[in-house]
């Protein structure tokens, strides 16, 4: 940790002090020189679909869909119908909606990374572009069995204490709230009004005040308690060493993630983005001799221009795009290497800090002979030790966990057991002080999924790179992602379409922040 | 936030109590926004903010360095967002696909009543300023055809419905108007328009029956509206689900319960009641088909 810090401010310093200026000639122009022409090399993919093949197989596509079309007006037996088929069978479905037949080989915008945040970014765009734009999105696992969004326990809350995370918190609950709208009508998102409960120590006391000052101030709504009145509304709670609590008193609770994700998958398919199955392995590079970028030495500017991507029967298909969009979740410090962020020069020399970190989530049961079973007045609780926990379903079924104390304490990242002897050690003592009937609690299960942890400030990072004009990242959201997705999803839409941030202003969460050494820290992480 | 003309446009029309047809060109504009999820920040907080932002411009865009003479065309590299300006959708207006369809048609005018509706009903800081809770609240209720009754009085107090909003209600902040129940059967509420119900301490019943739009979002705010007193709720005949209900323990006063339970036996409904009960002993939960 410390060692990364000191790479990033030795590469921040040497790269504020080597300002160039030149006149600015912005013209971006091809250049015709042959050495370039060698940058560009397709050994690896001698199986490029000849160009008039393809065009002639797409033209017959077309011609067919078409002669179904007129045959489907004579047509009366609507099970008979050929263009218009019934949607209840799978292949008549997919056939339906896209040619898979048809490669994306070109794009506009490629996003890759297909989860909460790949998706939601692939329904704004087309949202607001509809068919100017082709979006594609590349995701490796369509199961999404090592993705974050799936796996996370989907809490909405506005208990934060940087204003941006509660603007877009806030913006996500009533992107919730009227999801039926915005995504279908067969949309359900079963949000469950829990409230969020966060307990302070004398320490944190003030703090917390503060933070319910500005919460309030933005739009939420929360309540602070004393340790009288919480032992009165919480019987079941001990206040022992509690000075204040805050209550959450509408828009916080529990949602299902994976409906969010399948809900804004289907809408952008409906709206016409590309979902394809693949693995982004490389990028490749394009020389611009005439590109000026404060900060680059003039003449050596190269942008990414295409991506490799694996496709799952082993062929690697490059994809051309004009911009891209790295949303892979806790992978993306990987795919940003690809683009040389961290391994280059001047201002590539600083990384990209996200890497996966693995976090457990535990389901335990309150023996119901010997002591009452979850009670409807649990809300999700906060100790001031960071251990969790919440009510799960009506019978007696709760949900916690916690984050390790420190990075001696982190677990191995290669897989996703679950260690139940850290909730032994770790979880279950903080638990029984804090409520005495978790005493015999018996743990059932267990999963584990993975944050995409910003080392730098464990918030997320939005916006351009400043070396590349055409690669935006939207990623290191460190486990409170999933609330966020439907706002950072239309800032990066209004960041492409608009040219700014409209409807909530992220310049603070941008990729300049590591450069600059600002780090917009976050009280409130979980 | 609301602009000056816009303020001034809404308190005139119910300090008046006077319905003149709602204008549609008097400001057509912001019916096309969402009302906002968000306030804006303060003074001091914006301020730090741009210090930051400040702080995060290590390096100067060619166009805007000093030595740069400016051209004609600098006309064109215009930062929108820098500016303070919305930028028009122009983009999304010129693909979307318009449906010209009679149904379409009728879809998108159904469209712009309920965002008109709900521009309406958002919630008037001033307005509160100047009436109090109490008053405020009743004054929303009334003008849209709810019913009230206040601390002391034995009838329902309503508009009449065949003359002007003319109800012998204060205009200003009165200590001795106490609302003690609210009746919104048949309503067209919103989720936005509920902000105007808040912190009644007097209030005993609250009743949204038959209210369509009424969900567990809605049950989820009234919850947490601080109604220190409430001791009857009437939420049958809406959308409300079990998940709705579990919120209900935001209101350890109440007293009594009236729902619709779902047409089918659905045993979450079931159990979510018996838990409600268990928590809160005084609490009675009437079905509603058991009433009608």
């Amino acid at each position: 940790m410390l060692q990364l810090r000191n790479q990033i401010k030795l590469a921040s310093r040497t790269l504020l002090n080597n300002q160039v200026y030149y006149a600015a000639r912005c013209m971006s122009d091809d250049s015709k020189d042959k050495k370039d022409k060698q940058l560009f090399n397709f050994d690896f993919n001698p199986n490029v679909e000849n160009p008039f093949k393809r065009t002639g197989r797409i033209l017959k596509n077309d011609f067919i869909r078409a002669k179904h079309w007129i045959e489907d007006l004579f047509q009366e037996d609507p099970k008979q119908k050929k263009y218009k088929m019934p949607l209840d069978r799978i292949d008549a479905f997919i056939e339906n909606r896209e040619d898979v037949r048809i490669f994306q080989t070109h794009c506009d915008i490629l996003i890759i990374g297909g989860g909460g945040m790949g998706a939601a970014i692939a329904y704004w765009i087309k949202q607001k572009a509809h068919h100017g734009l082709n979006v594609v999105v590349l995701e490796k696992d369509p199961t999404y069995s090592e993705a974050s969004t799936p796996l996370s326990v989907g809490g909405l809350r506005q208990q934060f204490s940087l204003p941006e995370n509660i603007q877009m918190s806030l913006y996500g609950a009533e992107f919730i709230r009227k999801a039926k709208e915005y995504l279908g009508d067969n949309v359900e998102l079963n949000f469950q009004p829990y409230g969020y409960l966060t307990l302070a120590t004398e320490e944190g006391a003030d703090t917390l005040r503060a933070n319910s000052r500005l919460q309030n101030e933005l739009g939420a709504k929360n309540e602070i308690l004393t340790a009288k009145k919480l032992k009165e509304k919480f019987p079941w709670l001990n206040t022992d060493g509690i000075a204040l609590g805050c209550h959450g008193l509408e828009k916080e609770g529990w949602f299902d993630p994976w409906a969010l994700l399948c809900g804004l998958k289907k809408k952008a398919l409906d709206l016409g983005a590309h979902f394809i199955h693949g693995e982004a392995i490389d990028f490749e590079f394009k020389q611009q001799r005439e590109m000026y970028v404060e900060g680059v030495e003039f003449g050596k500017y190269e942008t990414v221009d295409r991506v490799l991507a694996r496709l799952p029967n082993g062929e690697i298909q490059p994809i051309k795009f004009a911009m891209c969009i790295i949303a892979a979740g806790h992978n993306s410090g990987k795919v940003a290497e690809m683009a040389r962020i961290g391994k280059g020069e001047g201002i590539l020399s600083v990384p990209l800090p996200i890497e996966p970190r693995k976090r457990y989530v535990y389901v335990f049961e309150c023996d119901e002979k010997k002591h009452t079973g979850a009670q409807l007045n649990t809300p999700l609780v906060i100790d001031p030790s960071n251990v969790y926990f919440r009510r799960e379903g009506l019978s007696g079924c709760y949900i916690g966990g916690r984050s390790p104390e420190s990075v001696e304490k982190e677990p191995l990242i290669d897989n996703l057991d679950v260690d139940y002897e850290y909730f032994d050690t770790d979880v279950w003592p903080h638990l029984a002080h804090r409520v005495p009937k978790f005493e015999a609690i018996k743990v059932k299960s267990g999963w584990a999924g993975y944050y995409e942890y910003n080392r730098f400030d464990e918030n997320g990072i939005i916006g351009l790179h400043p070396y590349y004009h055409n690669l935006y990242i939207a990623s290191g959201f460190s486990g409170h992602g999933i609330q966020q997705c439907p706002a950072v999803g239309r800032a990066i839409a209004e960041l492409i379409i608009d040219g700014g941030f409209l409807e909530i202003d992220l310049t603070r969460l941008g990729f300049d922040r590591i450069i600059v050494d600002q780090p917009m820290m976050e009280l409130n992480i979980v | 936030m609301l602009k000056f003309r816009e303020i001034s446009y809404l308190l005139r029309k119910h300090r008046n109590f006077s319905v003149t047809s709602i204008s549609f060109c008097d400001p057509p504009q912001r019916f096309n926004q969402d009302v906002p999820s968000f306030k804006p920040l303060s003074e001091s907080r914006q301020k730090k903010i741009e210090d930051d932002k400040r702080k995060l411009i290590w390096r100067v865009k060619p166009m805007k360095q000093p030595f740069v003479t400016k051209s004609a065309l600098s006309v064109f590299d215009q930062d929108p967002a820098e500016d303070g300006e919305k930028v028009p959708n122009t983009l999304t207006y010129l693909t979307k696909p318009i449906d010209f369809s009679f149904s379409g048609f009728k879809n998108w005018f159904k469209r712009q009543q309920k965002q008109k509706e709900i521009f309406l009903q958002q919630f008037i800081p001033e307005r509160h300023a100047i009436l109090g809770n109490d008053l405020a609240a009743a004054h929303f209720i009334l003008f849209r055809k709810g019913k009230v009754r206040f601390v002391g009085q034995k009838d329902w107090m309503e508009m009449n419905p065949n003359e002007d909003y003319n109800v012998p209600l204060p205009n200003k902040y009165d200590p001795n108007y106490l609302l003690e129940a609210i009746k919104c059967d048949r309503m067209l509420l919103y989720y936005e328009g509920l902000e105007n119900i808040r912190r009644l301490r007097k209030l005993l019943y609250l009743s949204f029956k038959f209210v369509e739009n009424f969900d567990d979002w809605c049950l989820d705010r009234v919850s947490g509206s601080e109604f220190t007193s409430l001791e009857e709720l009437d939420i049958s005949e809406t959308k409300v689900t079990s998940n709705g209900l579990q919120a209900l323990y935001r209101i350890p006063t109440l007293k009594k319960l009236i729902v619709t339970p779902p047409t089918e036996d659905n045993i979450e409904w079931n159990l979510t009641i018996a838990m409600l009960q268990d928590i809160m002993p005084d609490l009675e939960v009437i079905s509603s088909n058991e009433i009608a």
